[in-house]
This record gives C-alpha cells, structure tokens and sequence, in this order.
C-alpha cells in the first residue's frame, strides 16, 4: 500500500466517525506530535472540520 | 523470521555501539508492519522506528526520564535553530551522528534540566504552528 492509498484509507475511516459526530481519543501530547507524521494529518484533518481539543487535553471533540 | 531493515539502520547502529550503547530492543511491531530498534546506555537511549512507513529517530534521557523521547525535529530546532518540515530517515540519522557531542553534553546531568525545558518550549512553539486552532 502506498503512501497515498494508507492515507486514503485512514482519512475514510476518520471521515465515517466525524459524520456520526464521533469523539477521538489523543493518548499523545500536541507538542509530541512530529512533524509529518500520520499523527499530524489526522488532527488536521480533525480541525478543518471543526474538532476541538476538551477533557484535560485527552480528547478531540467535534464542533456544538 | 528475518527482518528487513533500511541500511541507513544497519549502518546507524554500528555508529550506537561504537558510542558504547548496547541494543535493548530490535524487533518487528506488530501493526502495519512497522519497526523498533532502540540502543542505549546509562545516560542516553536512541531509538529508530517506523510508524506507518514513516521513520523517526528519536533521543531520551535514559537516567531520569526514559520515557520522555525528543524527536529529530524537535532536536534540530535545539541545536541548529528554527526550521520547518520533515527530515529525511537518512538526515535524521545524519543530525543525530554529525551532533553527538552535543546530544551527549545536553542529556549530561548537569545540563538537563536546561535542556527540557528548552525542548518543551520548542514542542509547544511546533504545536502552535501546526495546530493553531488547538493550542493556546
């Protein structure tokens, strides 16, 4: 599997729980998070559709 | 069964024991595919692993805070000042080599704490960067 296909795959899998208005865990704190890695694009992808950080840093929650 | 690794690794870990680290760990994980190999002695520890085909080398204090790993990144913005996007598995390892002595005077104990603090203050300016929504 490709790079490209890896995060096709993952962002669907994100995209199904966001449209249910699911929560995430974050078991990594942000300032860990490297640069470039899948952790990255995950939580940006997050945030462009709204998610917020909540629980004492230990979740990502959707927008309302 | 045999595992494959990048010879940049193979190579890497010769550099580690030449240091005087030993091996603690060499292994396949068991998601994606993905590996582990960490060396380290009574003051540093190294490990360098895939995380979804991605590598990443990575540096602790193994005395006082084994747990508490500073990526290449982070390590770069440290010792050669502020830069952006990702770094190479072979500049990775080339950062890490090229600046040992700096590493090993940095995680010396009596320059630690210093040392943390610096590298925490530079993960919460990379947060702020690549999460500006998220951070405060």
């Amino acid at each position: 599997m490709t790079g490209a296909e890896r995060w096709a795959a993952n962002q669907s899998f994100l995209d199904n729980i966001i449209s249910q208005g699911g929560t995430f865990g974050l078991v990594t704190l942000l300032g860990k998070v490297r640069e470039e890695s899948y952790l990255q694009k995950e939580i940006q992808h997050l945030t462009a559709h709204g998610y917020k950080v909540g629980c004492n840093g230990t979740q990502l929650l959707p927008a309302g | 069964m045999a595992i494959d690794w990048p010879l940049e690794v193979v190579a890497f870990e010769d550099f580690l024991k030449s240091k005087g680290l030993t091996c603690q760990r060499r292994e396949k994980l068991s998601s994606f595919g993905d590996k582990l190999v960490q060396f380290s002695d009574e003051k540093l520890a190294v490990r360098v692993f895939s995380e979804r085909a991605v590598w990443f080398v990575d540096v602790a204090d193994a005395a006082a805070h084994p747990k508490e790993w500073y990526d290449a990144g982070i390590l770069r913005d440290f010792m050669l000042g502020p830069a952006t996007g990702a770094i190479s598995l072979a500049d990775q390892i080339k950062l890490v080599k090229e600046n040992w002595p700096v590493i090993v005077h940095c995680f010396s104990a009596p320059q630690l704490e210093v040392t943390r603090k610096r590298l925490a203050g530079l993960e919460q300016e990379r947060a702020k960067r690549l999460f500006p929504g998220l951070t405060s």
